[in-house]
């Protein structure tokens, strides 16, 4: 399978009956190879993705069988369940301060690290692995010591002579977020290593014409490694904010969505409403929902990418 | 020639491969119940507890072991924060562990679906050893005319104390005929003298028994008979037992909101075992061990307080909890084996003593006794101080229980939190709560 457009004849040439043992021998190898994923695919991905549509227009107790009721779940959701919009407001305000936060960061130590001073590649690893980490249940632990009010963090505020009082960073409604936000922030492994690799793409001629006008460093990131970035800031943006739209864990852990459900993500609600009460079908619902939110999020995300991302080729 | 048998070699591994994987994935997705060649048995047991229960357990699964070298059984085992995501979850999977340790609040919504095994035909042919178990005890497992679980022991609402500190405050140790007042008056002045909490809240308030005792003392109930609405019409009784707490938490003598928020959730790690707190208020009887190991020394239980203008002892005894089956287990033969073996064996009684409440088995329970521990004899003393006060059982539980006690949760904190006066508290949990049981 070279391309699309031979697969297609191949197939074509399939119905005619053609040159059956051809396309066996081509196309069976890859599909066998890809078995496992696929395999994999289908009975984990597939497969549920697809029930949960089912059980979204279900009345499904889990420890019961579903009954079809239309759209009810949906009318619930959108005409009286204040906890569904809360959550969507928590999630949102995560994602507005997680994603540029963890996003900047990650730039920030890139520039760090891009030139290869002596070991530099010790830090590189060192500041990866709280990406690893970051969303395990251990860090989430620690997480909650840390922020407690005999925790850590006011330790060295004190002692920095910022505070004189502990404040309780987890059980106050208005920076329990915030704690959260900071964790997300930490990641930043993985869109560094990414920025890293952007950086190392940008041609040095550039940064030498940059000089040669008079452009000092600040101008030469703004006007230079900015512009020629936006790929990849575009590439990280997508990955990240998906990937923050479902956090759970960390907030599972660390403040169980109180206080006041002031770090009810909406996660943690869907979990809550689908596991914890049992109402399964009213879960997928909410799944539906998110998903389609997501896919909203990204499509107006892409449409807006023409106005800021600049591709090197473009012209060529 | 050569490249087509690499080929071929290479398909066939692979081929092998993802089909192992596959049956890899089939045998995961059938649960570990299954026979092995020779002839032993796998069932799987679930339980949530603290770490003093798992040791017990692990230790009575490894006599029964011996005992039956051709049965495994399987631990599953957690702290209660979680425990029910994952039965739901594996309800949902229909994949429950064969046995399963269920608490009477959140039975019925099992039993209505059919999750759990009937126990009574077991019964009725002898496979199920219910001797020395009187009816009191066994009525506590009925749910809807059936026999679904049998009841581990009995238990009652309990909070714990440090002498040590109370005579250090020259205060007098929590009684029985305490009433709210007396008990709020107690906080304060522990607070005062010792400059810690008299505990970390007055009574215990996010799962509702607090209140239900209060209820109960003013002719009411959390829950009407038919399980359809709240058992009690005048919002009075919210507005004053929430008012209590407040004042509490005004004075400095219990935490407040933001306190409770990050409290750890493990007994060992509550105020009271570190000297923060003189007393604990939230905990069951059988807790005695798990919080008295936390602390490194042995606290005392006390009972709930009595009000004083009551009109009905509100106090209640509760089984402590469950023994149930899978509906789904493969091997009933076994599983009964297990049980006759957890309630009737006096070495695993002796081993087991009163963490999952005073054994129901009478031959056990007077051999308990007699070889008890100071823990152990402490919860006896305390279960026979908690039987002669205690009023009417308390009726089982509607299955939107643990929605409703969710929605009394989320109240209390907007109360205690101070975002809404009790008052609105009132008529707000009154509201969430008929709509939930109104569906």
């Amino acid at each position: 399978m070279k391309n699309k457009f031979e697969a297609l004849s191949t197939v074509t040439s399939l119905d005619t009956g053609m040159d059956r043992k051809k396309w066996l021998k081509e196309n069976l190898i890859g599909y066998t190879f890809i078995l496992p994923w696929l395999i994999g695919f289908l009975a984990f991905i597939l497969y549920p993705v697809l029930s949960s549509l089912y059980y979204s227009f279900t009345k499904y107790n889990i420890v019961g069988t579903p009954h079809w009721i239309g759209l009810k779940n949906y009318i619930t959701i959108f005409t009286s369940d204040e906890k569904f919009w809360t959550s969507l407001k928590v999630t949102f305000y995560y994602v507005i301060f997680a994603v540029p936060l963890r996003l900047t960061c990650a730039l920030a130590l890139a520039m760090v690290f891009r030139k290869t001073r002596p070991m530099t590649n010790f830090y590189r690893a060192a500041y990866y692995v709280p990406s690893i980490l970051g969303g395990s249940v251990a860090i989430s632990v620690v997480w909650r010591q840390l922020f407690a009010s005999e925790g850590a963090f006011n330790d060295i505020l004190i002692a920095l002579g910022l505070m004189n009082e502990r404040i309780s960073w987890i059980g106050h409604p208005d920076t329990a977020i915030w704690t959260l936000i900071i964790l997300a922030a930490w990641q930043f492994g993985s869109p560094m290593i990414i920025f890293l690799a952007g950086l190392k793409q940008i041609p040095q001629s550039l940064y030498e014409a940059a000089k040669i006008d008079g452009a000092n460093k600040w101008q030469q990131f703004t006007q230079v490694t900015i512009p020629l970035l936006t790929p990849v800031i575009f590439f990280n943006l997508l990955m990240q904010m998906v990937k923050m739209f479902m956090v759970f864990t960390q907030a599972y852990v660390i403040t169980k969505g109180g206080p006041l459900n002031s770090t009810l993500v909406y996660a943690m609600y869907l979990f809550q409403k689908g596991i914890g009460y049992g109402h399964l079908g009213y879960g997928s619902a909410l799944a539906w929902i998110i998903l389609i939110i997501l896919t909203l999020a990204t499509v107006i995300i892409f449409k807006t990418s023409n106005k800021w991302v600049y591709y090197e080729t473009k012209g060529d | 020639m050569l490249k087509k048998k690499t080929i071929i070699t290479t398909l066939a591994l692979v081929l092998v491969f993802s089909l192992s994987m596959t049956a890899g994935a089939w045998w995961i997705f059938g649960g570990g119940d299954k026979k092995e060649d020779d002839g032993t048995v796998t069932i799987r047991f679930a339980w949530w507890g603290s770490q003093s229960r798992h040791e017990r357990t692990l230790k009575v699964i490894k006599l029964f072991e011996q005992k039956y070298p051709n049965i495994k059984v399987q631990p599953e085992y957690t702290g209660w924060g979680g425990y029910w995501d994952k039965m739901n979850a594996q309800a949902a999977g229909k994949n429950l562990p064969d046995v399963i340790q269920h608490v009477r609040k959140y039975i019925s919504g099992y039993a209505e679906n059919g999750q759990l095994l009937d126990l009574s035909p077991y019964i009725k042919d002898g496979s199920l050893d219910t001797t020395n178990i009187a009816d009191v005890y066994l009525q506590m497992g009925q749910v809807y005319g059936k026999q679904i679980g049998l009841a581990t022991g009995v238990n009652a609402p309990a909070g714990y104390y440090d002498k040590e500190l109370f005579d250090k405050a020259g205060v007098a140790y929590p009684s029985s005929d305490d009433t709210w007042e007396d008990r709020a008056e107690m906080f304060k002045k522990l607070h005062d003298r010792l400059g810690i909490f008299g505990a970390s809240t007055p009574t215990a308030q996010q799962d509702g028994t607090g209140f239900t005792v209060y209820l109960r003392q003013h002719g009411a109930d959390f829950f009407a008979e038919d399980g359809k609405s709240l058992g009690y019409d005048n919002d009075q009784l919210f507005v004053d037992f929430m008012k209590m707490d407040l004042d509490l938490m005004k004075s400095g003598a219990v935490q407040n909101a933001s306190q409770r928020q990050e409290s750890a959730r493990a007994i060992e790690e509550d105020l009271v075992t570190k000297q923060k707190a003189a007393t604990a208020t939230n905990y069951w009887s059988n807790q005695l061990a798990a919080i008295s190991t936390g602390a490194g020394k042995m606290l005392t239980p006390f009972l709930y307080p009595t009000a004083k203008d009551q009109t009905q002892e509100g106090r209640f005894l509760k089984p402590a909890m469950l023994l149930t089956v899978s509906s789904n287990t493969e091997h009933p033969e076994e599983v009964m084996k297990f049980l006759n073996f957890w309630f009737h064996n006096v070495e695993a009684g002796k081993i087991l003593g009163t963490d999952r409440g005073t054994p129901v088995e009478s031959k056990v329970k007077s051999a308990v006794k007699m070889d008890a521990g100071k823990y152990d004899q402490m919860v006896f003393g305390f279960i026979d101080k908690a039987a002669a006060n205690a009023g009417s059982v308390l009726p089982p539980q509607p299955p939107a229980y643990q929605e409703v006690v969710k929605a009394y949760e989320e109240v209390y904190w907007k109360v205690i939190y101070k975002q809404i006066s009790p008052q609105e508290g009132a008529k707000l949990f009154r509201k969430e709560a008929n709509s939930i049981l109104g569906r």
